[in-house]
């Protein structure tokens, strides 16, 4: 067949134009672009908008308090269960204010790097920072698992260095940004309809663990607690499977890690990573998998490589090392109140014995006695 | 592959520049291919279906242009035998079945018959009126049977209006795809705005209302009666823009191709009676329903009471189209009987297709009454359409009837005004001067300009990151 027969330009009359009103649109878009930068940093009034969860802690536990913290909390939600930070404060004759538990639902080293790097003043008068940790957060599938808050907090240089499609939406997030400034009409007016009293003004924060007292959604008491937060994928052999099946290590989480420690080292924080005891359950079944023993191995041999140089790692592997029951935990690892006022008064013993908060600055300090 | 996906985005940027380069023939062949990928992402098994439409009614056709008048009809036959077939089974088979054992239920049979777990194509309503329509059109001798396979292939698939339509007749579709197709500026822009539009009236509002409508017709009994009407008038607002707005990007993604798809909506919620109602509404269903049913069953030129059920019965097999499932029976009934009452209002005045737009104060207020009386009267019948069972739309009608009177559903009335308004806002200007653009060209270049960003930004920033499927897709 003939090249000619099978291109053409017939069906194209005219040379497309863009009409002038289309410039006009084009100019306004472009002012509203710059013009609400600001509005990426207000907390979605949704909370299936998952940047809710990083802005209700950074608006309502950093930016609107005063106080300067010399312990704070970061990592997951597993540190927003593991720990009394009254208690801790009481423990270590502290000032309520002073101990700050600032963990991000399904958070990893990025979320916590950005919090620091948004908020400095948060390391002004810091002395130690507990950062937990567990296999999902390097495992390269639950990188930038919660993209809503990539995508809002990623600067270019962070959006270049995602992978694939993420670094495609990212990067395009940049320029417009329709993930990170988009508040859908429905978010808002289901706020406004169904307001509840709570202890944050955006109503529905999930923040605090189910069993406190200031828990306003969803709450759940002790007794409860076990059916509420053991949904299939947070039993223990489930998590295991889902976070150490096919593991892929993300290098950007540890990058992540390593930048984190360095900015805490280069404001003399002393750092103690740790991962609370999990159900034994979640051992065993990484056991018996030769993949997911493997993707165990590497998490923790990363974790040794990181720790070290200022950085104490403390893992408790089997609840028994602290004197609790694998029973006691209602699902992989999330600790009902009991369980987390012995994890905390452990905690405060080992920041104590350390004299970490006697030390005018940390560098320096001395090796901590890793596992 | 969805309308409101950035594979399609992605889908689309690679046909269009494909098509603009090649000769009509190839357009044509590419299209056909493009059409298929379209279809075959949700399924590519059901790719085989689409393909034994077009082989069967591309062959009756050819059949029935050169055989005697005697076996003519086989030939229907056939075409309606197939494509009715494949119809009722994927579509029907489980819903007869089960009909048919809570029948024999009393007699102490149940359990009789076989269930099947049938995935339903999606668009097989669609294509399969628009394949039908061809072959009878042929048969009648108001269509000539094409020769051009290719031509007729893209006409079953064409990926546009293919899963949701409009569907398209033969006379009007078939000749655009044989000819060489031209594509000026304005068609472009019109094509933009249209899909603009629809893109607005889907992600922007039917998206955005679907949230206040699951919850109430999930549990009517624990709402309260305002939550159930305001509920129900947001419903009518969802599906109005679900459809409308598939509709607009469908014909809009066609005019950038250089091809014109009819108008399956004008606004419809503006109309003063039922039956203007049906004249705005689906407009390719409801007159390829008046074409193929309601005037072969002998229309309105048998008698009174042939006529009210003619009516009947093509509303009632109109319902069914939609699913199976008696609610929508019951949904089509309503109308059914609607359009019966308000034929008798009417009797023996003649009156045009759609009125004119009223003229002086006393016009205007008697329009405005009719047409919140037949939106209620349609929102009315809305309840079973969304219902999933008859005691779930009984509970929402006795719930807004006599339901718990508090007054906990302001949140509901202000959506229902804010998303209500904008509907309103694309729509009365095209109903005043029967126009089909929301923006007409005639306005200020500045003024175009605002509103173009002011949809755009609505639909990037205030509109649903989720990608929820359209509603008439399970149709």
């Amino acid at each position: 067949m003939r090249r000619s027969s099978i291109f053409s330009s017939e069906t194209l009359v005219e040379r497309p134009q863009i009409a002038p009103a289309v410039w006009i649109a084009l100019a306004i878009c472009v002012v509203f672009r710059f013009g609400v930068e600001p509005l990426r940093d207000l907390p979605k009034a949704d909370r299936k908008e998952d940047l809710y969860d990083f802005r209700v802690v950074e608006k309502f536990f950093v930016e609107d308090v005063d106080e300067l913290p010399q312990v704070i909390m970061l990592g997951s939600s597993i540190s927003m269960y593991a720990f009394v930070p009254e208690l801790l404060a009481r423990e270590l004759s502290l000032p309520e204010t002073a101990v700050r538990n600032l963990p991000i639902p399904g958070g990893a080293p990025w979320d916590s790097l950005m919090l620091l790097r948004r908020n400095p003043k948060l390391l002004e008068n810091a002395k130690v920072a507990l950062i937990d940790v567990q296999p999902y957060m390097l495992n390269a599938d639950y990188e930038y698992a919660i993209p809503d808050r990539f995508y809002n907090l990623a600067s270019l240089a962070d959006a270049a260095r995602a992978e694939g499609w993420s670094r495609v939406r990212a990067v395009a997030n940049w320029f417009w940004p329709f993930v990170s400034l988009r508040r859908p009409m429905r978010a808002w007016a289901l706020e406004i309809e169904n307001r509840r009293e709570g202890v944050v003004p955006f109503k529905k924060a999930a923040y605090y663990p189910m069993w406190h007292p200031d828990a306003t959604y969803p709450r759940a008491t002790e007794a409860e607690l076990s059916e509420a937060l053991s949904a299939e994928k947070h039993r223990p052999a489930n998590w295991a499977d889902l976070t150490l099946g096919e593991f892929d290590f993300s290098e950007r989480q540890a990058d992540a890690l390593r930048d984190l420690l360095a900015l805490l080292k280069a404001h003399g924080v002393a750092v103690l990573i740790h991962q609370p005891p999990f159900h034994p359950d979640f051992y065993a079944r990484a056991a018996e998998r030769p993949e997911e023993r493997q993707a165990l191995a590497r998490y923790f041999s990363f974790l040794e490589e990181v720790s070290g140089d200022g950085v104490m790692l403390q893992i408790w592997k089997r609840p028994a090392e602290l004197g609790f029951r694998p029973e006691d935990l209602p699902d992989y690892g999330h600790m009902p109140r009991r369980l987390a006022e012995r994890y905390t008064r452990t905690m405060a013993a080992i920041i104590r014995e350390k004299g970490w908060l006697d030390a005018p600055a940390a560098v320096g300090m001395a090796q901590p006695d890793a596992r | 592959m969805l309308f409101n996906s950035f594979v399609f985005v992605a889908f689309l940027a690679i046909v269009l520049p494909l098509y603009y380069g090649l000769s009509h023939r190839w357009q044509n062949r590419m299209l056909v291919v493009a059409s298929y990928v379209f279809y075959g992402f949700w399924d590519w098994r059901f790719c085989s279906l689409l393909l034994l439409s077009t082989l069967v009614d591309y062959s009756c056709g050819l059949a029935l242009s050169n055989r005697p008048a005697g076996q003519r009809r086989n030939i229907l036959l056939v075409s309606l035998a197939v494509n009715l077939g494949v119809l009722g089974f994927f579509k029907y088979f489980n819903f007869f079945v089960d009909s048919f054992r809570a029948l024999l239920e009393p007699l102490g049979l149940a359990g009789a018959g076989p269930a099947l777990d049938i995935v339903l194509p999606v668009g097989i309503s669609f294509y399969t009126f628009q394949t039908l329509a061809y072959t009878i059109d042929v048969y009648r001798g108001r269509q000539e049977a094409t020769r051009d396979f290719t031509g007729f292939a893209l006409y079953v698939s064409f990926f546009p209006q293919l899963v949701a339509g409009p569907i398209e007749r033969s006379t009007h579709l078939l000749p655009q795809l044989q000819k060489v197709r031209r594509v000026d500026n304005a068609m472009l822009a019109s094509g933009a705005q249209l899909m603009l539009m629809g893109y607005v009236k889907k992600v922007g509002i039917a998206d955005a209302v679907a949230p206040y409508v699951n919850p109430a017709f999930a549990d009517p009994g624990a709402q309260s009666a305002g939550t159930l009407l305001f509920s129900l008038y947001l419903f009518a607002l969802q599906i109005y823009c679900d459809f409308s707005g598939y509709s607009d990007i469908a014909r809009g993604v066609s005019r950038l191709l250089g091809i014109d798809l009819m108008i399956n909506f004008k606004q419809p919620y503006l109309s003063r009676d039922i039956t203007e109602f049906w004249r705005r509404w689906h407009i390719s269903l409801s007159t390829w329903l008046r074409d193929y049913l309601y005037i072969p069953l002998g229309g309105n030129r048998v008698g009174s009471f042939a006529t009210y059920r003619n009516l009947m019965l093509t509303m009632l097999l109109g319902g069914l189209w939609h699913g199976a499932a008696w609610t929508f029976v019951v949904w089509g009934g309503l109308h059914g009987l609607y359009l019966a009452v308000h034929r008798r209002l009417i009797a023996g005045r003649r009156r045009p297709d759609l009125p004119p737009a009223p003229a002086g104060p006393g016009e205007w207020s008697a329009a405005l009454l009719r047409m919140v009386l037949t939106f209620n009267l349609v929102c009315l019948t809305w309840i079973f359409f969304r219902a999933d069972t008859f005691p779930q739309a009984w509970a929402y009608l006795t719930g807004i009837v006599a339901g718990d009177p508090s007054l906990d559903f302001a949140g509901r009335v202000l959506a229902f005004a804010f998303f209500g308004g904008i509907v309103l806002l694309l729509d009365v200007g095209c109903w005043l001067e029967d126009r089909e653009l929301p923006i007409a060209p005639t306005l200020p270049v500045w003024v175009r300009g605002v509103v173009y960003a002011a949809a755009f930004l609505f639909l990037s920033f205030v509109g649903e990151s989720d990608v929820a499927p359209f509603i008439y897709f399970q149709f």
